[in-house]
């Protein structure tokens, strides 16, 4: 286990409780409660018409210039980020921004694309649904904030707790010197609709724990953490509020709205969190608990907490903040990150408002009056649908760094050993058994049939394998269609099944449940270099915990309204008229030294992922081709900073291929070029080959090298 | 309709509304367990099935054992259709 040290030294929160992150603290504290009666928009005959909302919020307030297309999750996000950065003292020389989202703009989506049901979009709706992908976000923040670095992550209930964790990875290999991460997410009707449509929200305050809980609030905000390595911080000589010492993300495998009932999966993750902050269950104090009160979720996690704790159970703290902030969702383990420092930082845990009478009434709960907290390590816990769950260790600033905590992080060389692609022809439903993939839509099929494919030709069974799938888009048609039923018919009469497969991470959770993959399960977002991203994410994991392998890529699936705006859009742009296609491209990595272990055959090695701004150089990042007549480039999306940037390079002469005569237009596209470079590699037609891909304003490089070429 | 007619359009409405890709309507037996063992149906399903069935026939399901004697199998389903039927006749 190689987890660094890192020292927090900023938080921001935007919440229903209030701006910043010290009022909101002290109002959960105080045990005040933000869950109301919901005036954002109309909640129809939905069982539940409350939720914590934030009613001043000023979009265009925030906004700089008060830029139009704004969504109030990106304002959201600015302030609580912005309120991070401040607090952590003067502008760092490089910074990376990451978030974790489960809808970003679809409140503004929906308001634009409700009126007029199956007219085509006006100009102006059209353009808010080029706003609508989860990416936006970060990419505003980045803008803002001046960042270098940044990524986007859905996994669920989980994504603000694994945007976290995926930002540690910028600071030890010296991307960002600083980073600002977390997550953000408004209310909107998909996600209020939905829960309501599964019977999971209370009709009042939801009761974390409590006996009488009848299901979740949902409420809306931003947390964010300003992270550093602790020698970078003490050498500045920042203020530490509390050091992220360890972490462990998992998924279930088990339902896309059930936990595993028995709570082993939960406790394994915690167990494993603690193993990488070197703790022991004795040296935990606190425990800011997921507590969604959800009969399941509540019953499953406190089995998990006895699971871990034992006998010593009554002696940790849990609190559950959602019966005052309600579920933030994207946002919920971001914001509950920042709750769980703060009580690390000011010695007292807040309480569960709303939790009268235990339901097991053997743990510590806080209930009522905020308790006093002396022990020097806390945990948070996020556990999503789909199964993915996640778990932050932090411990108190004076806390004495542990024995073996040098912070480094494995420098195993990253090998490919398995690949899949699938086109519009391959229909993905098709290679999947009917029974088990019948609730999937056509982005679950393909990433779930590429998942399985791509393994299969890896020979590795899934066990601990994670997945991580790019999408730039989701199904925003089915989304819509999911509202627009509930609008026509009422919320009873939604289709409750359909719900926990729209969110974005929705096709890589029922991947994961198909096929039997319990690593790291998550979607990320970049347009068409979301494979790019997700490859990016995985390389993150894989240096940072002892994972065994990744599925990697991403999968685009046709969806008439996307089709509707970015078809026209793409013809009136000048640009060589390519149809817009869909389909999917995935690749399995391991380090080299697992894949030599279990004698596997490996394809090819990532020798790098890189990235370069607009107006940058492919040659300041990339070595020249080592020799060019065995070299090939392979492009993806080629926009026309990435068509200048290559023409400049080294390896502008190289002979090159395109995958999009094959593929057609879609935003997997980059992902299939990965593979494509991949198998030059493997069939020997190339020594190496470079992947250019990018239409906006970075052209991402990837580029794979033979195995027994030496760097 | 007579109780075979109802019970044949219930079997279809299971098929369609859960979509049941891997199924016909004559694969599913009057008596089969929806739930656990049998045709292996989930919560979500259930939820599902309680609009279906709301949709079709106005028969509300109400949530704990009463809803679970209904939702046993096609046979429990259609009598309490045929009951309600009954009741606003």
């Amino acid at each position: 286990m190689s987890f660094p040290r890192i020292a927090v030294t900023g938080l921001g929160v935007v919440s229903a409780l209030g701006p910043g992150a010290d009022s909101t603290f002290s109002r959960l504290v105080r045990g005040d409660g933000a869950i109301e009666p919901l005036t954002l928009f109309d909640a129809l005959d939905a069982k539940s018409r409350v939720a914590a909302e934030i009613k001043d919020l000023d979009v265009a307030a925030i906004a700089p210039r008060g830029e139009p297309g704004w969504s109030r999750t990106d304002a959201m996000a600015l302030a609580a980020a912005r309120e991070a950065l401040a607090r952590s003292g003067r502008p760092p020389a490089t910074l990376g921004v990451s978030v974790g989202t489960t809808t970003g703009g679809m409140f503004e989506t929906e308001d634009a694309l409700l009126e007029a049901p199956g007219a085509p979009l006006d100009p102006l709706r059209a353009k808010r649904l080029l706003e609508h992908p989860l990416d936006r976000t970060a990419e505003r923040l980045a803008a803002v904030l001046g960042a270098n670095v940044r990524a986007t992550l859905c996994a669920a209930c989980a994504s603000g707790a694994i945007a976290i964790i995926r930002a540690v990875r910028w600071l030890t290999d010296g991307s960002a010197e600083r980073v600002v991460a977390g997550g953000a997410d408004g209310l909107c009707r998909l996600t209020f609709f939905g829960f309501d449509s599964l019977g999971a929200l209370d009709a009042g305050p939801c009761r974390p724990f409590d006996r009488a809980r009848r299901g979740l609030s949902l409420g809306e905000g931003a947390g964010f953490l300003v992270l550093e390595l602790e020698a970078t911080a003490r050498r500045r000589g920042a203020e530490i509020f509390a050091f992220l010492g360890g972490a462990a993300v998992a998924a279930e495998a088990h339902h896309i709205t059930h936990p595993d009932p028995t709570g082993d999966k939960a406790a394994r993750l915690i167990e494993r969190a603690l193993a990488t902050a070197r703790l022991r269950p004795e040296d935990v104090g606190y425990v800011n608990a997921h507590g969604t009160g959800t009969q399941p979720n509540d019953a499953m996690e406190a089995k998990a907490l006895h699971r871990v704790f034992g006998p010593g159970a009554p002696r940790v703290l849990v609190s559950s903040s959602k019966g005052q902030l309600g579920h933030t969702l994207g946002a919920a383990g971001a914001i509950e990150a920042v709750v769980t420092v703060l009580a690390l930082a000011r010695g007292v845990a807040p309480p569960s408002v709303g939790l009268a009478e235990p339901d097991d009434p053997g743990l510590g709960h806080v209930i009522g009056q905020a308790q006093a907290l002396t022990t020097g390590a806390a945990l948070s816990c996020s556990f999503g649908f789909g199964g993915t769950g996640a778990v932050l260790t932090f411990e108190h600033a004076d806390a004495a760094a542990r024995p073996g905590a040098e912070p480094a992080t494995r420098r195993d060389r990253v090998v490919v050993t398995g690949l899949s692609s699938l086109g519009s022809d391959d229909n993905p439903l098709s290679l999947l058994e009917a029974d088990r993939s019948r609730r999937f839509d056509r982005a679950a099929a393909y990433v779930t049939a590429g998942a399985a494919v791509a393994l299969d030709s890896a020979k590795l069974s899934p066990s601990s394998i994670g997945l991580v799938a790019g999408s730039a888009f989701g199904s925003v048609e089915r989304s819509v269609e999911f509202v627009r039923r509930a609008l026509s018919r009422g919320v009873r009469r939604a289709n409750p099944a359909e719900f926990p497969h729209l969110v974005a991470s929705g096709p890589s959770g029922n991947a994961s449940i198909y096929v039997g993959l319990t690593g790291l399960v998550a979607g990320a977002v970049e347009g068409a270099t979301s494979g790019e991203a997700a490859l990016e994410t995985a390389l993150s994991f894989l240096a940072l915990f002892e994972a065994e392998g990744f599925v990697v890529g991403a999968a685009e699936a046709s969806d008439p309204i996307v089709n509707q705006v970015l078809g026209p859009l793409r013809r009136g742009g000048g640009e060589r008229e390519v149809p817009r296609g869909e389909g999917a491209a995935f690749l399995v990595v391991e380090s080299e030294a697992t894949a030599l272990g279990r004698r596997a055959t490996v394809l090819a090695m990532v020798e790098e992922l890189r990235r370069v701004p607009r107006g940058g150089s492919i040659d300041t990042v990339v070595a020249p081709p080592r020799r060019p007549n065995r070299a090939r480039v392979v492009v993806g999306a080629l926009g026309e900073a990435a068509s200048t940037v290559l023409a400049a390079s080294a390896w502008g002469s190289v002979e090159r291929r395109s995958v999009l005569e094959r593929a057609g237009f879609h935003e997997a596209v980059g992902a299939l070029a990965l593979v494509t470079a991949v198998e030059l590699v493997a069939r020997r037609e190339a020594d190496e080959a470079l992947v250019v891909n990018g239409l906006g304003h970075e052209t991402l490089l990837t580029r794979f090298i033979r195995p027994e070429t030496t760097p | 309709m007579d109780q075979r007619e109802l019970k044949d359009e219930i079997k279809a409405l299971l098929v369609d509304a859960l979509d049941l890709r891997s199924k016909t309507p004559a694969d599913i037996d009057d008596h089969l367990a929806l739930f656990g063992d049998g045709l292996m149906l989930d919560s979500l399903d259930a939820l599902q099935l309680a609009v279906a069935l709301e949709e079709r026939y106005g028969l509300e399901v109400p949530e704990g054992e009463e809803g679970r004697r209904i939702f046993a199998s096609v046979q429990s389903i259609a009598d309490e259709v045929a009951a309600a039927r009954e009741r606003t006749r």
